[in-house]
């Protein structure tokens, strides 16, 4: 059974259908590529994942269990997290605090707990601090640690981003144009990083890109989008020789 | 807990130990007048009103205009509790009616923010803005409230020392919940709300604890006027107190407690200060605010904080540049180390903004970095 079912999922905004009847599955350990027009409702598809729109009608299934809740919070708790398309860090904080508060669903303590600094404070603090590091390490971006996040350089800023969904210790990483705006170098750079990291933290990975070069060089498998519809789901080789996908997103040169 | 933080703990608490003590002994000598003694207790309050505004506009974000009102519901709590108690004086009974006036404040955050934080935006500032407006309504036609007339005979129990100590705790509750991972989220939603949901934070949840302690503050605040004034009247937590509040939060620094305590300290002493000046007196006041906010946008102390390792760092900075004579002339290169508060100027800043801008915009990330300025930890 695949770890991220989609069934059927259908969200009209008044007269516009901006996903309709979508269906594809996410498996355990995999990295699954989103690709269509800009439009398709690729980002919708994400803002429905998340508990930001709610559905007309289609379910979610995430590990057997159907994804049902009103707060994007909520998502978070079950194991999906995201980034987004337009970098949004929180600028003003220290790059560290960027990926600790990812890390609020792990190391709880109560509010009296942190206000008046008793015993559970230090624990988790120590804990969450460590296991910040780490990711950040995992990044190259612990000699950055004390920076302010809006201080980094752009790519440095995106792998942050990435950094942070991993801190909320997700089962299916959500990543919306993770190479937007990259140079090539700096793309391939991102292409291993991704790879590392599914295999690292043993997480599925749904993601959205424009560059098929990264598309087709990691992902296992392919959904395509075209005016909110699925028009064709399968190994990227598949996708390549797809006549509709060369019609609609692809165009003859590929 | 870690033996440095222990130790910075102790350093801070004797720091706040020597400060009262120096009052103690100026007010109980009789070097000044019993009305400077007054107006130190005066402007303990408004800095408990001010730093708690500031937990929620400059750490949460949220802009709250009617936090007089909060003060308000504090102030006749907890007056109308000594009241029915009849026992000036009796101090325990006091402390209970501060802390009562807080919960009614916290309380009437919570109902305020319920429905306004569903919303996005600035709804909460109209919100809060009608709230102020609705108390004071209130206030003027309830009957235990006094019914359009003031409240008096509350007993004058407030000293120095209470408001003082009170600050105290104030700050060290609000600084070390934001030092927390509750702390962290708070600010989050202050960075971006829709990042921090995405994040796993539950934002209206983080939103109501961060508004409803600052309500509470206000009106520990508003209780401890009441027993300084000795007479309430509903006008007195009109909208201008709201703005007078906000006014300090922003002339201190959005998000820096300390600063609001010394623009609170500042702007409550102002006034006075220029009594004799009798009809200059606002000319002067609203050319000093435009000034400030001409050459130092970002607030007096910007987002830092007056702590001991700021004052550390200033001292191994003078101490640095009196001992080997300076290689720049005349301040000409900006280095990381420059950007302690205090110091500083919002030219010399927006210098260093464009260097930075520049610098990361030329593709070679690790050389550019190195001078960029470090976070506050």
């Amino acid at each position: 059974m695949a770890l991220l079912e989609v069934n059927n999922l259908t969200l009209r905004f008044g007269g516009l259908i901006a996903v309709n009847d979508v269906s594809f599955t996410v498996e355990d350990g995999s990295i699954t590529g989103m690709i269509g027009q800009n439009g398709a409702g690729k980002t919708t598809i994400f803002n429905l994942l998340t508990h930001v729109y709610q559905p007309n009608s289609g379910t979610v299934i995430l590990d057997g269990e159907i994804m049902k809740g009103k707060k994007p919070h909520q998502a978070v708790a079950r194991g999906l997290t995201r980034t987004f398309q337009n970098i949004r860090l929180f600028r003003n904080m220290p790059v560290i605090d960027n990926v600790k508060v990812g890390f609020i669903y792990q190391g709880k303590y109560s509010v009296p707990a942190g206000v008046f600094r008793l015993p559970s404070y230090w624990r988790e603090e120590k804990s969450i601090h460590e296991k910040a590091m780490e990711l950040l390490q995992v990044f190259d971006l612990d000699p950055y640690a004390d920076y302010y996040a809006g201080n980094l350089p752009y790519g440095q800023q995106r792998q942050l981003e990435i950094c942070r969904a991993l801190a909320t210790n997700p089962r299916v990483l959500l990543l919306d144009e993770p190479a937007a705006g990259m140079n090539p170098s700096e793309t391939e750079a991102l292409m291993e990083r991704i790879d590392a990291v599914r295999e690292r933290f043993s997480i599925a990975i749904l993601l959205i890109e424009h560059d098929m070069k990264l598309v087709m060089g990691i992902c296992d498998k392919i959904v395509v989008l075209n005016y909110g519809c699925v028009i064709a789901e399968g190994i990227p080789e598949n996708i390549k020789k797809n006549k509709e996908v060369i019609d609609a997103y692809l165009g003859c040169e590929v | 807990m870690p033996k440095s933080k222990f130790k910075s703990y102790l350093i801070n608490l004797a720091a706040a130990a020597c400060v009262y003590l120096v009052f103690y002994l100026i007010f109980s000598n009789g070097l000044v007048s019993r009305t400077f003694i007054d107006l130190f207790t005066l402007c303990c309050i408004f800095s408990i009103a001010a730093v708690s505004l500031n937990l929620s506009t400059g750490l949460l974000g949220e802009l709250n205009l009617g936090h007089a009102g909060f003060m308000s519901v504090g102030a006749y709590t907890s007056a109308l509790i000594t009241l029915s108690a009849d026992s000036p004086g009796n101090i325990p009974i006091l402390f209970v009616s501060l802390i009562a006036g807080g919960l009614m404040a916290a309380l009437s955050g919570i109902v305020v923010g319920i429905p306004a934080f569903r919303l996005r935006g600035d709804y909460l500032a109209i919100t809060t803005l009608a709230f102020g407006e609705i108390v004071k309504v209130i206030m003027r036609s309830m009957k235990i409230t006094g019914g359009g007339q003031p409240l008096t005979g509350i007993s004058l129990d407030t000293t120095y020392t209470m408001g003082y100590w009170v600050l105290i705790i104030t700050i060290i509750v609000i600084y070390t919940l934001i030092r927390s991972s509750h702390g962290r989220a708070i600010l989050s939603i202050r960075e971006d709300d829709i990042a921090s949901e995405a994040c796993g934070v539950a934002v209206t949840r983080y939103k109501l604890i961060a508004f409803s302690l600052s309500a509470f503050f206000a009106g520990v605040a508003g209780g401890l006027y009441a027993h300084y004034q000795g007479v309430l009247e509903p006008s007195f937590f009109d909208y201008n107190q709201s703005i007078n509040f906000m006014v300090m939060v922003v002339l201190g620094g959005i998000g820096s407690l300390t600063g609001s305590v010394i623009s609170a300290f500042f702007l409550t002493l102002l006034p006075e200060l220029l009594r004799g000046l009798a009809a200059y007196r606002t000319l002067i006041y609203s050319a000093v605010l435009i000034l400030l906010m001409l050459y130092r946008p970002e607030g007096l102390l910007g987002q830092k904080e007056l702590s001991q390792r700021v004052i550390g760092n200033l001292f191994r900075r003078v101490k640095r540049e009196e001992s080997p004579p300076s290689s720049g002339v005349g301040g000409s290169s900006v280095t990381p180390q420059e950007n302690i508060p205090v110091s500083g100027s919002a030219e010399r800043k927006a210098d260093s903004d464009l260097r930075e801008r520049t610098g990361t915009s030329s593709g070679t990330p690790e050389e550019p970095l190195e001078r960029k300025w470090k976070g506050r930890r």
